[in-house]
């Protein structure tokens, strides 16, 4: 079989042909956590919107997806923050700064930061969920004067999971940002707030009518938060989350990230609650 | 396109001389199954068929299609692989071409798929109309594929002696220009033609106590059903309904590395929502574990989701995965069973 | 070309023999083509069947056959003691393979069988599993095991990758394969709850499954077993079914229930 001619593959090329991205930079954030700063080898940008992913591949090991976790407003390098749990997570982790990576992307729909301009937003993070959140966060507070009060909710499981300290420290300090922490299990050095997300919502003042929330976590906090959130009078329709599905072509085409009849990959992984609801495989 | 009627005798030795030209597919028996392969000769095309053992999607989207090759090293070098053979299938069923038109639908026009895309360029579609239906699996008369008006270069109606040749594509046309014994088809071989139509009307009755665009709603009211945990009791999860589905295109995509860990592919293979590692995240997690589920989202699939995407029937109603399936988990009665005991429903 | 995945030292492999018909040995030596590629990548430091020199210090273990012997156990244990990573090799080495079906035996008679009055310096014990003694981290399945399989376990294992064994039936592969059902032809086959992989070899070949290769991850026992009761077979044949290569766990826990592996 003869592959096609160099003018048809350039006129249909594959949708499975990654770009190169080259690792500029790598930090360990917790035992299991590394940030990982890449950029395109073409140079050029990736022209990502925050709650975006990219489909990453150790080319001879496999391709996974991971969410971006860098802001746009940011310069053309961006960082993927990546949990230690299979082939490719681990392999990336075995390579060197200088190596290539393939990459696919930016994939799905982020955000709608359009919708959360001049409105209140409500960031609601638990576990993981930080990892893409960090992009929109980042994006709010670069383009601070957009939107109107910023509220960060993390609430992860023991202060040792918790990721992105240093950015979390400046977080703190900011006075346009109200960022509040809790976990689940405190340690002994542990001064904060002890129980889950949830519980930060005690002291919280949530305007329904001018208030975006969006939350990504597992779906245990989504079940919680969005009942919260739904007390406090906000529409269906406004209430954001982002899912995590088993994400592998990317393009809708594989079946696998599949919820119902949507395709987690292609018509999220952002959706608002009033678009998820009805969908039991949601798990909401 | 001016459609043609031929003698079967001159439309045989036609398909002989392609098949010894070019690469022509046809549903040879092979024992009790039967399936679509190259053939040398038209003597070997199985008389009367039921549906093949996989549909003719192989031919669009191989069992495991390598996607990329690539070589590791100082520089990572990596192409796609655009495999295209030309090949003319030949005796699909009108089922069969309403499901590849889906295909075309979401491969092409909605994904833009280079391996689909090449690949579909280099097929040749030759239809062959039902007359009769198979068994009691089918169905498809009740989804509304019996007819088939399109996504074929020609589509031929056994007439007896002659057989009847609509064109539906220039490639068609083309093809068909190299057969002699062929003449431009008349008034009385339209007549035949519509009365064998007739016939085939009055031999195919509906199956399905709904209509196939009432099959989204009836799903959609449906998600509650005690069915589902029967039939998840009953699924072996075998993956069989899948594989056999002319509408089933779920892939896994993987990695193959050569032996000198340099070289290597990268490929898709079918997959199947049925299987448990179907729906598992990196984590482990999975998120469709309940063998009811994964019916039920089949299932949903078939009648339902695909339909309200796409706006084609996600079911052709070919009854392969009832002829498949071990336990005897029939669409036809799932879809009646549901229609019939709205009271099996549980209130949420 | 050295690729970013080629590891730096050239692991050593030693293969060690339990009771089993050294088949699964020999589909190694059968890679005739990729031997040559394949020393490049590993190293053989104690392999019977083929080599003379034997080591002791290796990085990988691959063990064939059954444990019918107390003194099997004594030797996994110290090979578990070496080997970083333990990987068997076909059925006999799990799930137990032909060994065990002596288990569904009064537990002196195969002795008396097959050595008569010597069987008292044959002594013998309940055929198990490998994993049943030490912890592993690999079964290649099969029996034997298909060199293509090991070929891609071993590359996967170099490149950090998990070996890639299928957990769904047989059945699938039997589909993809376009063979007419086993149950279709009267017969019957362990294919809708067997882990694939062969490729549905012996359907292809107009015969049916035997399971050789274990449970798959995700097998639906119960309706399984109804559907072989419909084809006739009753309680006891169901077990029999198993015993041929399954036996370990399908007596061991009484219940017919084939263990998930993995």
């Amino acid at each position: 079989m003869n592959p096609l001619p160099l003018a048809e593959r350039r006129l249909k090329p594959s949708p499975f042909l990654p770009d190169l991205a080259e690792i500029i930079r790598k930090d360990r954030l917790t035992a299991t956590e590394t940030l990982y700063r890449l950029r395109l080898a073409d140079g050029s940008e990736l022209g990502h919107t925050p709650g975006q992913f990219l489909e990453v591949s150790v080319l001879g090991i496999g391709e996974a997806p991971f969410s971006i976790s860098s802001s746009p407003t940011r310069g053309e390098a961006f960082e993927l923050c990546i949990r230690r749990v299979g082939d490719v997570t681990k392999a990336l982790e075995r390579l060197e700064l200088g190596s290539m990576v393939g990459v696919r992307g930016p994939l799905g729909r982020g955000f709608p930061l359009s919708t959360m301009r001049k409105q209140n937003v409500l960031v609601i993070a638990g576990g993981l969920g930080i990892v893409p959140l960090r992009s929109l966060i980042t994006n709010l507070i670069d383009e601070r004067d957009d939107f109107d009060d910023v509220t960060i909710l993390y609430g992860c499981k023991n202060p040792g999971e918790m990721l992105f300290k240093d950015e979390i420290a400046q977080w703190v300090t900011r006075d346009d940002v109200d960022f509040r922490v809790t976990t689940d299990i405190a340690d002994p050095g542990w001064k904060g707030n002890v129980g889950p997300v949830t519980t930060l919502f005690r002291r919280l003042e949530v305007h329904p009518a001018r208030t975006v929330p969006v939350m990504v976590g597992p779906p245990v906090m989504f079940k919680h938060v969005v009942k919260q959130v739904l007390a406090c009078g906000v529409p269906e329709d406004r209430i954001v989350l982002s899912l995590e599905r088993r994400m592998k072509c990317g393009i809708g085409e594989c079946g696998h990230c599949q919820i119902n009849g949507v395709y987690v990959c292609q018509d999220g992984p952002v959706f608002t609650y009033a678009e998820l609801k009805r969908l039991e495989e949601a798990m909401l | 396109m001016l459609d043609r009627m031929v003698p079967k005798a001159d439309l045989n030795r036609f398909i002989d001389r392609l098949a010894s030209e070019q690469t022509v597919a046809a549903p040879v028996a092979e024992g009790p199954s039967i399936r679509f392969q190259a053939i040398r000769a038209a003597h070997e095309i199985a008389e009367h068929y039921l549906p093949t053992a996989l549909p003719p999607s192989k031919y669009l989207l191989p069992v495991k299609e390598t996607l990329l090759q690539f070589r590791l090293g100082e520089h990572i070098e990596m192409e796609p692989v655009l495999e295209a053979p030309e090949v003319i299938v030949f005796g699909i069923r009108p089922c069969d071409l309403h499901a590849l038109a889906l295909l075309d639908a979401i491969f092409i026009d909605d994904k833009h798929d280079g391996h689909y895309a090449a690949r579909r360029r280099r097929i040749t579609l030759v239809g062959m109309e039902c007359l009769e239906p198979c068994d009691d699996r089918c169905f498809c008369h009740s989804m509304e594929t019996l007819e088939v008006h399109a996504n074929y270069d020609l589509l031929l109606t056994d007439l007896g002696d002659d057989v009847y040749v609509a064109v539906g594509s220039p490639k068609g046309r083309d093809l068909f220009a190299g057969l002699t014994g062929a003449r431009e088809a008349l008034y009385e071989d339209r007549t035949r033609l519509r009365r064998a139509h007739e016939a085939r009307d009055a031999a195919f009755t509906p199956r399905l106590d709904v209509s196939f665009d009432q099959l989204p709603g009836l799903l959609a009211e449906s998600a509650d059903s005690l069915l589902w945990d029967v039939l998840g009791e009953k699924c072996l999860s075998c993956g069989a309904c899948t594989n056999v589905c002319p509408t089933c295109y779920c892939f896994d995509v993987g990695d193959e590395l050569d032996l000198d860990l340099a070289t290597g592919r990268r490929y898709r293979t079918w997959d199947s929502c049925q299987l448990d590692a179907f729906a598992m995240v990196g984590t482990g997690e999975s998120f469709r574990k309940p063998r009811a589920m994964r019916v039920k989202h089949r299932l949903n699939r078939k009648g339902r989701y695909i339909m309200e995407r796409y706006g084609r029937q996600g079911c052709v109603g070919c009854g392969r995965c009832a002829r498949a399936c071990l336990v005897d988990i029939n669409p036809i009665e799932v879809f009646n069973q549901l229609k019939g005991q709205p009271a099996s429903r549980t209130v949420r | 070309m050295d690729g970013p995945l080629r590891p730096t030292k050239r692991p050593r492999l030693a293969l060690f023999e339990l009771a089993s018909c050294a088949g699964c040995q020999l589909q190694i030596l059968n890679c005739e083509d990729e031997l040559v590629d394949l020393l490049q990548l590993v190293e053989f430091v104690y392999f019977k069947e083929a080599i003379s020199e034997t080591g002791n210090e290796y990085d990988i273990a691959l063990i064939e056959g059954a444990v019918t012997r107390e003194a099997d156990e004594t030797r996994l244990r110290a090979i578990r003691e070496r080997a970083p990573l333990v990987i068997t090799l076909g059925a006999c080495a799990h799930p137990v393979g032909i060994p065990g079906l002596k288990n569904a035996h009064d537990s002196e008679e195969p002795g008396r069988l097959v050595y008569g009055d010597a069987a008292g310096y044959f002594p013998s014990t309940l055929a198990r599993p490998v994993d049943a003694i030490i912890p592993v981290d690999a079964h290649i399945p099969g029996c034997p095991i298909h060199k293509d399989e090991f070929l891609s376990v071993v590359t996967a294992l170099l490149v950090g990758r998990r070996p890639p064994i299928p957990g769904y039936p047989v059945c699938v592969e039997c589909r993809l394969a376009e063979n007419p059902c086993a149950f279709d032809r009267g017969a019957l086959c362990l294919g809708p709850v067997t882990r694939a992989g062969c490729g549905a070899l012996c359907p292809s070949y107009g015969s049916r499954c035997y399971g050789c290769r274990g449970p798959a991850d995700d097998p639906n026992v119960s309706s399984f077993e109804a559907l072989l009761e419909k084809n006739g077979l009753n309680a006891e044949d169901v077990l029999a079914e198993y015993v041929l290569y399954n036996g370990y766990r399908a007596l061991g826990d009484q219940a017919l229930t084939m263990e998930v592996s993995r």
